[in-house]
């Protein structure tokens, strides 16, 4: 079970990345305006 | 590519080529003295000549293939505010890399290529790093660098092309991506300490967990639970802290209280011994996080709706002063000033006509739409736009006391009365901690006296967390948008979701005719086709709404429109021309109908009328209690309309401060009122009503007073949002009920010494879940009502 003493912080690790991920998404402003990027597809360039 | 005739056989598509020249930006026709050499796009006026000039010199030109509606005609505009300290100070954030960001308002915006337009030419503006423009909220959002530009310049670009920059009510914004992360923290922090509590508590279970490992998570789950508690509840706690100074009570204080109690007991106890309570408190806070995210996304916006009427008003005017005229603003004028009003120009002030005679459009303050004739001795109101002719007005009434100005008043006075409704949580707080309070202290001492300090503090604790009154906050703003989501698929845009709860008990309902009940705009009903062709030749480019009507029915019916020559529109009396070197001569004759004349023989007429919606008589038969319908039209066209929809009361000729009358008449008879309406005229009424409905295809004042919107161009949605309505309260309802049964029993057991943190982590995200899936039924119940 010694296994789990280090897949523990692995997995924290990682999970950490994805929430920093989120975290630069919205501050990037990508929830900004979500009704918009359906409209902006008809745009032909 | 866009010469004239391009131009105009886009408008006249399936028609020859007619002798009227129209503006290659605006549409309107072109002035005879401003008609240019043959091949060369002509302009109505020298502002649309300097906006097609400016889309061209910066290679847009592409723009007047990709719009589908004309371009609204560039004005003189007061842009001064954009440029000015207070603006900068208002609307200006400074980013980290040195560079600012800017927002506002575009008015104007038609089609999605004049979004297109906008963001490329604010783009091109030197210093500008990004423009965005949103096609939803019109606002858009720029980001320059500020020793290049300013917001005075880049108001400009969008003033030259024609369209209007307006403030934001609000600073820019950055409370909604504040709490989107608040809220992405809690539910990762969230699911971690679920799963590693789900081993915590199956070891504890088997009881052959070792303790090594125990720590191990425990101290995992204090890591997360920290972000959570500190970064994620901080709203909570600021809010019950400036609640304690102002001496109030909210339900933050109880969550804040019971977030800080599950903490510190979680910090001591995973350097102690025991069980700690930290899953079920990272899971409160996402929970209670995502019912406020939900909510604020949601909330309606603020009262901008006064500012569009008074932008009805012009911010310049000419003036005559003996035989000069001069331009001026229109905050100067005075009484008895004389102001000169030509075609397509609005009126800034309240007034008596002098001079001249022309059709005006005073649709905001009767809500019909078509020209009124007007000549010497008339009143006229400011915000009427003159369609033909020419008048010379003395003005009597300007500012706060003209149409405008008190059309403004009203709806800004309704708008702010009905902001203070109270929220059900809020309301029975005072109670809710009173209660709980005095439980938890009768408990304490109860315990202490039988069984000793450390069992009467473990009981105490679990009490306050599961007196927390998650469900509870959930409760309403759950179902409430469920109901909103409903609402929308069925195209009824609910605007204010509180009034979901109003629209379930409203007992008495107010309908403006035109544009509401019956559809906007004017349609041909009945026309030869010969009598229609001669009629379009010299209609068309005519910006009249019964012209409008004409030339549509004729492409419609694939008539070639011909070509007429020496138009001449007399206001209020109708428009004459020469088709194949004959005079044709429209007018306007009784009953809503137009006579067309050749050499002054009549041959035939033309029957308008603004027809019925085809859903009025269902919904005027699913509002279930009595309807009235209020028009500023005369009586008997409103007891006409009346009657084929089957409401039971009708009055004609409202003017808007009548209709804003009759619904708080109706209001101080204890009457729920739902008023639905399009117009600027109805805009006060609508804000005034405890449901307020606009349609799409409305003026924006009305629109933005209203607590439900229409969405598409029929009256159905609106019968939809009452039994989603109806289907919500009831949602809200039971909802409110199961989470005070939960709340009051799980205090019971926690005086009993029954709950444990354990026990406390089932019950929990259990009350929250069927709160939630309570909620989220509410579409299928109303889909199963649904006819």
């Amino acid at each position: 079970m010694n296994i789990v003493l280090i897949l523990l912080p692995i997995s924290a690790f990682v999970a950490g990345i994805f929430l920093i991920m989120f975290i630069n998404a919205v501050r990037g402003g990508q929830f900004e305006d979500l009704d918009d990027a359906p409209w902006r597809i008809l745009d032909d360039d | 590519m866009t010469s004239s005739a391009a131009e105009f056989s886009r408008r006249g598509a399936g028609g020859e080529v007619a002798s009227r020249l129209l503006c290659a930006h605006c549409g309107d026709p072109v002035p005879p003295k401003l008609v240019p050499p043959e091949g060369e796009p002509g302009y109505c006026c020298s502002g649309c000549e300097a906006a097609a000039i400016w889309i061209r010199g910066h290679g847009l030109e592409s723009f007047y293939q990709r719009r589908t509606e004309e371009s609204p005609r560039p004005e003189q505009r007061d842009l001064k505010k954009f440029a000015s300290e207070a603006f900068e100070r208002r609307h200006v954030r400074t980013l980290e890399d040195g560079t600012a960001e800017t927002s506002f308002r575009i008015e104007g915006l038609r089609c999605a290529a004049c979004v297109w337009l906008n963001e490329r030419a604010l783009a091109s503006v030197p210093g500008v790093v990004d423009a965005h423009v949103s096609y939803g909220t019109s606002r858009a959002t720029i980001r320059y660098r500020p020793e290049a530009v300013g917001p005075g310049g880049l108001a400009e670009v969008i003033g030259l092309l024609g369209y209007q920059p307006s403030d934001l009510a609000d600073a820019p914004r950055a409370t909604g991506d504040d709490l989107l992360t608040r809220l992405g923290v809690a539910a990762f922090c969230a699911a971690n300490v679920m799963m590693l509590h789900v081993s915590l508590y199956l070891g504890a279970w088997s009881g052959d967990m070792e303790l090594r490992f125990q720590r191990l998570f425990q101290v995992f789950t204090l890591a997360l639970a920290t972000p959570t508690a500190v970064y994620s509840a901080s709203p909570f706690f600021s809010r019950a802290w400036s609640a304690l100074k102002h001496r109030v009570v909210s339900m933050d204080l109880p969550i804040a209280f019971a977030i800080a109690v599950m903490y510190v007991h979680g910090v001591v106890v995973t350097f102690g011994r025991g069980e700690t309570y930290l899953d079920s408190m990272t899971m409160l806070i996402a929970f209670l996080l995502a019912g406020r995210f939900v909510e604020s996304r949601g909330r309606a916006r603020a009262s901008e709706a006064a500012e569009e009427v008074l932008a009805l008003a012009p911010r310049w005017s000419t003036i005559r002063r003996g035989n000069d005229v001069e331009v001026v603003e229109s905050t100067s004028l005075q009484r008895g000033d004389v102001v000169v009003v030509a075609a397509g120009e609005a009126l800034a002030a309240d007034g008596c006509v002098l001079d001249g005679s022309a059709e005006i459009d005073a649709s905001h303050v009767t809500g019909e739409p078509g020209g009124v004739f007007v000549s010497v001795g008339d009143e006229v109101a400011s915000g009427c736009v003159v369609v033909s002719g020419r008048v010379d007005v003395r003005v009597e009434a300007t500012g706060a006391a003209s149409t405008a100005g008190r059309i403004a008043a009203l709806v800004s006075a309704a708008v702010a009365s009905r902001s203070e409704a109270l929220r059900l949580a809020d309301r029975v707080a005072p109670y809710f901690v009173a209660v709980v309070g005095s439980l938890a202290a009768i408990c304490f001492a109860l315990w202490y006296a039988s069984s000793g300090f450390d069992a009467a503090l473990k009981v105490g604790i679990a009490l306050l967390v599961v007196a927390c009154p998650c469900a509870l906050s959930l409760a309403a703003p759950a179902a409430l948008i469920a109901g909103v989501g409903a609402a929308a698929r069925r195209g009824a845009f609910v605007a204010n979701a509180a009034a979901l709860e109003q629209t379930a008990r409203v007992s008495c309902a107010g309908i403006d005719k035109t544009g509401t009940l019956t559809e906007a705009r004017m349609r041909v009903v009945r026309a030869d086709d010969e009598v229609l062709a001669l009629a379009a030749a010299v209609e068309v480019g005519s910006p009249h709404p019964i012209a409008r009507a004409i030339v549509e029915e004729a492409r419609k019916r694939r008539i070639a429109i011909v070509a007429a020559s020496e138009i001449v529109e007399s206001p209020g009396r109708g428009i004459r021309g020469l088709v194949h070197a004959r005079m044709v001569e429209c007018a306007g004759a009784e009953g809503g109908e137009v006579a067309v004349r050749r050499d002054g023989v009549e041959i035939g007429r033309i029957e308008l009328a603004s027809e019925l919606r085809s859903s009025a008589s269902h919904v005027v038969a699913a509002l279930g209690c009595p309807v009235t319908i209020l028009s500023g039209d005369d009586h008997k066209a409103v007891e006409e309309a009346a009657q084929a929809a089957g409401a039971t009361a009708w009055h004609g000729r409202m003017l808007p401060e009548e209709k804003l009358a009759w619904v708080q008449a109706r209001q101080a008879e204890g009457e729920v009122v739902l008023f639905a309406g399009d117009g600027v005229n109805d805009a006060a009424a609508i804000a005034a009503a405890d449901v307020g409905v606009a349609m799409r295809s409305g003026a924006e004042a009305g629109i933005r007073a209203a607590d439900i919107v229409v969405l598409t161009d029929s009256l159905r949605p609106v019968a939809s949002a009452l039994s989603v309505a109806a289907i919500t309260q009831r949602a809200v309802r039971t909802n409110a009920i199961f989470a005070i049964i939960y709340n009051v029993s799980a205090v019971g057991l926690a005086a009993a010494g029954l709950i444990t943190p354990v026990v406390a982590a089932i019950l929990m995200p259990i009350s929250s879940a069927v709160v939630l899936w309570n909620a989220g039924a509410v579409e299928g119940r109303v889909r199963r009502s649904d006819p």
